[in-house]
């Protein structure tokens, strides 16, 4: 069952940096890097094009940028601003197709292969969702499109900033003459083997013997590139709509013993989580907890809970209680949350209890968020002091 | 400590005890099983700190004495040993001695002097009453105690002494409840208390294994039962209960009387494609008939209807069609009635209008 399908990959350019310089006109031009303070070993967030033309390029440590680039403007993230214009830019996307993935604030697959004959075809799709975001955002986007996953991730990849490029249905032309590491996935350490190997075009991968790939990587991850050199991707776009699950986590800039640090992030993940569950009409019956530990241990824990929900405090009584149960106060590195269980909207009312406020307090911060962005109103329990953040 | 005992009468009170020991406790030798001989008798006992249980036994004492012996591992080895033969116990050196027929065991044993008492609190109402009628009351209620440990009040079994003279037993989740009353015949003191999880599923056991009558003793923070030879006694859940005669619906104005067997078999496929996690049917009830529906997140939908005896207002109610099939499952006779009011009001659920039992639930809102 392989119909042809028609994948859409946006970038927004130098997002973090990008969103800097317009709100601040007057860095326009300046190299602008988005991260952490160097004291605190932080990374580079983003850096506009004018800070990358020093070799600055994001998830570099602060200080390495700054050697290479002294006279940076360095800006300290403001994830609600960016959230904020992600979710218009994700406006955008929702009025050509339901079918939108998110990867991140500034990354997102759209299948609009349902959509070509409302619009006049794909390319008129990419061209018009980078007029609209342009015109709302004031920022530019990478457009590639393909026949998959893959294709449509390299090709807007190809001409960045403000890139737009159509991969063709043969994709093997296309990728044969790109050198190994615009591949998704092959890093710097697979591509020196690689190199090694002599192999540095996608062709020399595509058509290297099976045996030689596998000695030096290994059987899964030599099939794994091999596919990848044919351009083979079937992985589908899925939104949160047909979602088994919606989470949220994140990671510490510093690993953090505080309770109170790690309770007020669990709420404003659980925050987040109850926002989404509520945007897609569902509810939820199951939550669960992940912590990451110093070491990088990495636990679980779930539960089930009594009856459906989509309120915001019903979801973080039961995400404190895990917290509280399975917290051994090592250190942590990361903590989330997600729902699971999913269903349609309904409810399963109290015996006891008159009704509660709790759905128009929801509903109204909800309408908050969507007109003004995430961070603008929350509990007063997921706020943090600035330096705990 | 030396006995020689029928090994069915002591397998009895061995796995009565067994399963009152809970697998992992903190404290090692909650493991265990104490036994105690004196007289004409050993005693079993076990304990997890909230629930206590002794069971007594004939035996044929040689030497009085006591000892603790892991709960497992005896249940085990005197369920392997020969039915009609009996066992000989003979305590030697921190080790029990277990001999019956050829078979020879040696099992570890710990100090019985360090094994907590199951103690008995004095005062309390007690009542008489038939074992298999007690058994029957929780078999109607139980199903609807919470398993949510947040709403602790709700995890177990209310029983209580009303100023009619009856036995209460109430359970519910905060979205159904089950209610089974039983007259004592006699006038009793009232008093309320709410009975733990585990000890409500022991009382039944035991009060199912006894043919005749049984002693249940309501203390202040203390239930008691005595059954047969076994003495059970359980810590209360120490909150309140909440007022449950408020959310019986007493003047629910609609009433449909179904086929308990068609309803449940028609919940049952219809479930199939209801949400797996919610359970959400809707019942649209109509004159002469009700029809009973369900969808899902990928679209799948269900529906069948049945016919009734009603000759009300088309109504839609919502329901995790769980909670109904978990009412009719506990009901006898072939007739389920439906007493509602909208879609939204608690549904009251019964068999006849002086059914001893009463279920309650809350419509979804779908």
């Amino acid at each position: 069952m392989t119909s042809r399908r028609v994948i859409l990959h946006v970038d927004m350019d130098a997002f973090f940096a990008s969103v800097e310089e317009r709100d601040r006109p007057e860095l326009a031009g300046r190299p602008v890097i988005v991260g952490g303070r160097a004291e605190a070993r932080g990374v580079v967030a983003a850096a506009s094009y004018a800070a990358r033309r020093f070799g600055v390029h994001s998830a570099m440590p602060m200080r390495t940028a700054l050697r290479l680039c002294p006279e940076a403007v360095v800006m300290p993230p403001r994830l609600p601003r960016y959230r904020e214009v992600s979710a218009r830019i994700r406006a955008v996307f929702s009025r050509y197709t339901p079918l939108v993935e998110p990867l991140s604030l500034d990354e997102a697959y759209l299948d609009i292969t349902e959509s070509l004959g409302l619009f006049g075809g794909a390319e008129a799709i990419g061209r018009r969702i980078k007029a609209d975001i342009r015109a709302e955002t004031g920022l530019t986007a990478s457009v590639g499109i393909g026949p998959n996953k893959l294709a449509a991730k390299i090709a807007s990849d190809l001409d960045k900033p403000d890139g737009f490029v159509v991969a063709p249905d043969d994709l093997t032309a296309f990728l044969d003459a790109l050198p190994v590491s615009r591949l998704p996935g092959v890093g710097r350490a697979a591509q020196a083997k690689l190199d090694r190997l002599g192999i540095r075009r996608v062709r020399e991968l595509r058509l290297a013997p099976a045996s030689r790939l596998e000695a030096a990587f290994g059987a899964r991850a030599a099939t794994r590139l091999a596919a990848l050199a044919r351009g083979e991707d079937n992985r589908p776009v899925t939104s949160d709509r047909e979602a088994k699950s919606i989470s949220h986590e994140r990671t510490f800039a510093k690993d953090v013993e505080d309770a109170g640090i790690l309770r007020a992030s669990l709420l404003a993940a659980v925050e987040e989580v109850g926002f989404r569950l509520r945007r897609l009409g569902r509810t939820a019956s199951g939550v669960e907890l992940k912590l990451r530990y110093d070491d990088f241990r990495t636990i679980t824990r779930h539960r089930k809970l009594a009856a459906p929900t989509d309120a915001t405090d019903a979801l973080w009584g039961a995400a404190r209680q895990l917290l509280d149960a399975s917290w051994s106060g090592r250190p942590v590195r990361l903590i989330g949350m997600g729902v699971d269980r999913l269903g349609e909207r309904v409810s399963q009312p109290e015996l006891f209890a008159a009704p509660s406020p709790r759905p128009r307090v929801d509903a109204a911060a909800d309408a908050v968020r969507e007109r003004f962005g995430a961070g603008v109103l929350r509990r007063a329990a997921a706020l943090q002091k600035r330096d705990q953040r | 400590m030396h006995i020689t005992v029928s090994r069915n009468n002591i397998l009895g009170a061995v796995q009565r005890c067994q399963n009152v020991v809970e697998r992992r406790h903190t404290v090692p030798i909650l493991s265990n099983i104490l036994l105690r001989a004196s007289d004409d008798d050993l005693t079993a006992s076990a304990t997890d700190l909230e629930v206590g249980i002794r069971a007594r036994v004939d035996a044929s004492v040689q030497e009085a004495g006591g000892t603790t012996v892991a709960a497992r591992k005896l249940f085990d080895v005197l369920k392997e040993l020969d039915a009609d033969a009996d066992v000989e116990l003979k305590t030697e050196d921190g080790f029990l001695r277990i001999a019956s027929g050829r078979s020879r065991f040696k099992l570890a044993t710990m100090a019985p002097d360090d094994f907590p008492d199951v103690q008995e609190e004095s005062g309390g109402v007690a009542v008489r009453l038939d074992g298999a009628d007690l058994a029957a009351m929780i078999a109607s209620t139980s199903f609807a105690m919470s398993t949510d440990e947040t709403r602790k009040y709700l995890t177990g079994t209310l029983f209580e002494l009303d100023g009619d003279g009856r036995l209460n037993l109430v359970a519910t989740d905060g979205h159904r409840l089950a209610l089974m009353r039983r007259n004592l015949g006699q006038p009793v003191e009232t008093c309320q208390s709410i009975v733990p999880r585990k000890a409500v599923v022991e009382i039944r056991k035991l009060c199912e294994d006894e043919p005749g009558q049984v002693e249940l003793r309501i203390g202040e923070r203390q239930i008691g039962l005595n059954a047969g030879g076994c003495t059970l006694v359980s810590k209360l859940i120490d909150a309140r209960f909440p007022n449950y005669a408020d959310v019986i619906p007493v003047n629910n104005p609609e009433l449909a009387t179904a086929s308990r067997a068609e309803l449940d078999q028609i919940l049952r496929r219809i479930m199939i494609v209801a949400n797996e996690f919610t359970h959400d049917v809707r019942l649209l009830l109509r004159p002469g008939e009700m029809v009973v529906s369900a969808h899902n997140t990928d679209q799948e939908q269900a529906e069948e209807s049945l016919e009734l005896d009603y000759a009300g207002p088309e109504t839609e109610i919502g329901f995790n069609a769980r909670y109904i099939r978990d009412v009719l499952g506990v009901m006898k006779g072939d007739a389920v009635r439906i007493h509602f009011r909208d879609g939204l009001s608690p549904v009251l659920l019964d068999e006849s209008e002086d059914a001893a039992a009463q279920f309650v639930i809350m419509p979804m809102r779908i």
